[in-house]
């Protein structure tokens, strides 16, 4: 069984579909690439799957359950994280802090005592923003900032981890370092949607491509790579700019 | 440093106002109970504005429907004050979990707004409902307490309603909260129950704001319609917004300074206090939002 | 009257209430829409209408008072814009808090120089004319405002849609960062979106003075009116907001019919708060939901 499995997802705004008969499936611990160009539902597509959005027709099964009329909260509590195409968390916090907030009991309280600071630390580490951790997060450069949204969404020990273009804006050593921590983390799912194809091919078990909210091509990279549609549509682009 | 001084003014205010009775006379005291059951209000109002982030312009009506069901349990069931107040607790709870529920549904503007709408429907229903609370001449009350225990009681309240919110607001669900406040998209992902806790927030302040007008009721032993109308509802907002948001020792000063300036103002020039205000809330939002607390902060902080 | 000419009445009320409300939603609705300012000082800026329109037509007369009035309100809006509320447009909380504060000052002040008792305008005798309509002797003056209503909400369609300024207005309120990036002079978009928002308020007013009794707290049942139908229609969404208005006025005038005038205006508020809460955005939003702010 799939870890987690989209069925004929369709998603209506006013008149025009953002996406229209979009399955996909993603196993345990596989990282699925999502790529398209700008406007091709991408995004959509994962405010569908985290919850923020509710799908107008087709169905998302996580681990066995349909998950597509569940609040968000619900899904995070099944196991769902993701983080956010620009940086989401509490500025006015420390980074110490924002973690600690992703810890929490229940839906209506935080966790308290000594298992959490630990928890904590050992997130710090992981990302590498042990020396920042008191450091305010509205402060933070960028690059630190992605690893604090990547730290929050982690701290929740995901079975599933939705990336919206986690590498944006970053420079080259900190896209190599924050694809160097992708690349190993373990034990959960990813859907990462990214722009740069370099990141992609690294990481990717599988890609999709997207297209005006529809899905083009799926398979591995080297498929992908080879497909002409696609080449056409956005890798022959991307080359341009590599 | 801070938390001492912090401590000691605190300490100072509540000697203060508990020493109170032996040297003022009964008009004093009078005005002193009155400011304390608007102060509550404030209070309430902090909670779910300063804290949990949501404006509700309608918070009159719990402190209204409070002092109403509070002086029909006095009128007409015969009961005592202690069973009328826990009859309007009980009934504004109720209210708050029941409109909660439908209201938090609904985006910040749409909610200031039905806040708003719902301040305008309770007060033209008091007004018109004569057989019930007496139409525009109100309700009278008479209430067996002097002056004195009667601003004793009201200080009681609001020194323990303080005590608990500043607890509250420490532990782990009042820190959610204000994690909601901040940025509840993000809370939301983070698996907190954005719509729960806010639920949560509204009712508390529900109840707390019944509490004040049952307080406000056994003071000024008299209720009237206008303390369901949205007028009412602006004023806690006004006073936390000057006092400082979020504070909630904030709100209790804004109240006290605010209610003191508008019991002088009308002595010699009546149309002075909202003029003021006016000036006033104009000038807090460009210069300091933070209100007067705000203003403390930065200063010590220069310093 | 009968059933059938009492309802007739009531409805015909009701539209002309619906249309003047709509003036006032269109104004709040365009104010937010571009300026994203929640315009609480709204309510005052129609009392003030109404104020001037009284003070002003025994010197001039009733046609240009009301015009003097429109305008005089249109610049105070925009000179309100300019001073106190740039500072605050990017926050919709605060704006909220700061044109309360305005909404105070304008009712006080009004207070302060013209007194608290109400007062009355009579109409010109000219316009105090009634037209036989649907078995019923119905005031002219209130037709004529409703056709003026009517005539300057088209007024206001043609020139957002069929003017060069009207295709900036509605260019900054769509995107404020495009409207940057193309050049446009955002700060006298704001102004002058400002001050028409104002002055429609003020005509509003100045409207339904002789209508009405003018006094200092007029506007605040207008207010909360207005409030609702901007939200029940959807926030920025012009013809909603007019259609929400002319509802409004209709239920209101029709209920009035079976129950007091207050209690219908209970009940009509909360069947359009119903509507909210089962479609919380607005019944005519368009465009992709915002995610949760409260901003």
């Amino acid at each position: 069984m799939a870890l987690l499995a989209v069925e004929g997802l369709a998603k209506r705004f006013d008149g025009f579909f953002a996406l229209r008969g979009v399955d996909l499936a993603v196993e345990e611990e596989e990282l699925l690439a999502v790529i398209g160009p700008n406007g091709a539902g991408k995004t959509t597509l994962l405010n569908l799957i985290g919850g923020e959005l509710s799908p107008t027709e087709g169905q998302i099964t996580f681990r066995g359950r349909r998950i597509e009329r569940l609040p968000v909260y619900k899904r995070v509590r099944l196991g769902i994280a993701r983080t956010f195409q620009i940086a989401n968390f509490f500025p006015a916090l420390s980074v110490n802090e924002n973690l600690r907030a992703a810890l929490r009991r229940g839906r209506l309280g935080l966790r308290w005592g000594r298992g959490v600071a630990e928890r904590v630390e050992e997130v710090l580490k992981l990302v590498g923003l042990e020396k920042k951790q008191d450091t305010k997060a509205a402060e933070l450069s960028h690059g630190e900032q992605r690893l604090l949204e990547l730290g929050l969404a982690l701290s929740l020990e995901p079975k599933l981890l939705l990336l919206d273009e986690p590498t944006a804006g970053l420079s080259l050593a900190e896209r190599e370092h924050l694809v160097e921590l992708i690349r190993g983390l373990g034990g959960m799912g990813i859907i990462l949607i990214e722009h740069d194809i370099g990141t992609v091919l690294e990481l990717a078990a599988r890609i999709i491509v997207l297209h005006r909210g529809r899905v083009l091509a799926a398979g591995p990279p080297a498929e992908i790579k080879g497909d002409e549609q696609v080449q056409g549509i956005y890798l022959g682009r991307s080359d341009a700019e590599a | 440093m801070r938390v001492r001084i912090g401590r000691l003014l605190g300490g100072g205010a509540l000697a203060l106002a508990c020493s109170a009775p032996f040297y003022l006379g009964p008009f004093a005291l009078y005005l002193l109970a009155e400011i304390l059951a608007w102060g509550l209000f404030a209070l309430a109002f902090d909670l779910l504005y300063g804290y949990a982030g949501m404006l509700s312009l309608g918070q009159s009506v719990f402190f209204g429907v409070g002092a109403y069901a509070a002086a029909l349990g006095l009128l007409h069931s015969g009961l005592g004050g202690g069973a009328a107040l826990f009859l309007a607790l009980g009934v504004t709870t109720l209210l708050s979990l029941g409109l909660g529920t439908l209201l938090v549904r609904v985006r910040s503007h749409g909610f200031i707004v039905l806040t708003l709408a719902l301040a305008v429907i309770f007060y033209l229903a008091a007004l018109n409902l004569r057989g019930l609370t007496g139409g525009d001449d109100g309700l009278s009350v008479s209430v067996p307490l002097t002056p004195r225990w009667d601003y004793f009681v009201n200080l009681a309240a609001v020194v323990i309603v303080f005590g608990g919110a500043r607890w509250l607001v420490r532990t782990p669900l009042g820190l959610a909260l204000q994690l909601v406040r901040e940025n509840p998209r993000r809370a939301a992902s983070l698996g907190y129950g954005v719509g729960s806790l806010r639920l949560l927030a509204f009712t508390l302040s529900g109840l707390l704001s019944g509490l004040a007008g049952v307080l406000y009721l056994y003071t000024a032993q008299f209720v009237s319609p206008e303390l369901l109308d949205w007028p009412t509802a602006a004023n806690p907002l006004i006073w936390t917004l000057f006092g400082g948001a979020g504070t909630l020792s904030g709100p209790l000063l804004g109240t006290g300074i605010l209610l003191l300036a508008r019991e002088w103002l009308s002595s010699w020039w009546s149309y002075g206090y909202p003029i003021l205000v006016g000036i006033l809330i104009i000038l807090v939002v460009r210069f300091a939002p933070q209100g007067l607390w705000g203003l403390t902060k930065r200063w010590r902080s220069l310093r | 009257m009968g059933l059938g000419e009492h309802l007739a009445f009531q409805a015909l009320n009701g539209v002309v209430w619906g249309l003047i409300l709509s003036l006032m939603a269109l104004g709040l609705n365009l104010i937010y829409g571009v300026l994203k300012i929640i315009n609480v000082a709204h309510g005052g800026l129609y009392m003030l209408g109404a104020v001037l329109a009284w003070a002003l037509t025994p010197l001039l007369g009733f046609g240009p008072a009301l015009l003097l009035a429109a305008l005089a309100v249109g610049l105070l809006g925009m000179a309100l814009e300019v001073t106190v509320l740039r500072p605050v447009e990017d926050r919709p909380v605060m704006t909220i808090i700061v044109t309360f504060g305005l909404l105070l000052l304008l009712e006080h002040l009004v207070l302060l120089f013209f007194g608290g008792a109400p007062r009355s305008l009579p109409l010109p005798a000219v316009l105090s004319f009634s037209l036989p309509l649907f078995g019923l002797h119905y005031p002219g003056y209130r037709l004529i405002v409703a056709l003026l209503a009517g005539l300057v909400a088209g007024g206001l369609w043609l020139l957002l849609h069929r003017t060069r300024l009207g295709l900036k207005v509605r260019a900054v309120a769509q995107s404020r960062e495009l409207a940057l990036a193309l050049g446009l002079p955002l700060a006298k978009i704001y102004l002058v979106t400002f001050g028409l928002g104002a002055a429609l308020a003020g005509l509003a007013g100045a409207l339904t003075a002789p209508l009405v009794s003018v006094s200092y707290r007029m506007g605040d049942p207008v207010l909360v009116s207005a409030f609702v139908v901007v939200v029940v229609g959807g926030l920025g969404e012009l013809e909603g907001a007019a259609l929400a208005a002319i509802a409004l006025g209709v239920l209101e005038g029709l209920l009035a019919v079976w129950t007091s005038p207050t209690l219908a205006r209970v009940l009509a508020l909360a069947m359009m708060s119903l509507t909210l809460l089962a479609r919380p955005t607005g019944l005519f939003r368009r465009g992709l939901p915002e995610p949760e702010s409260w901003a």
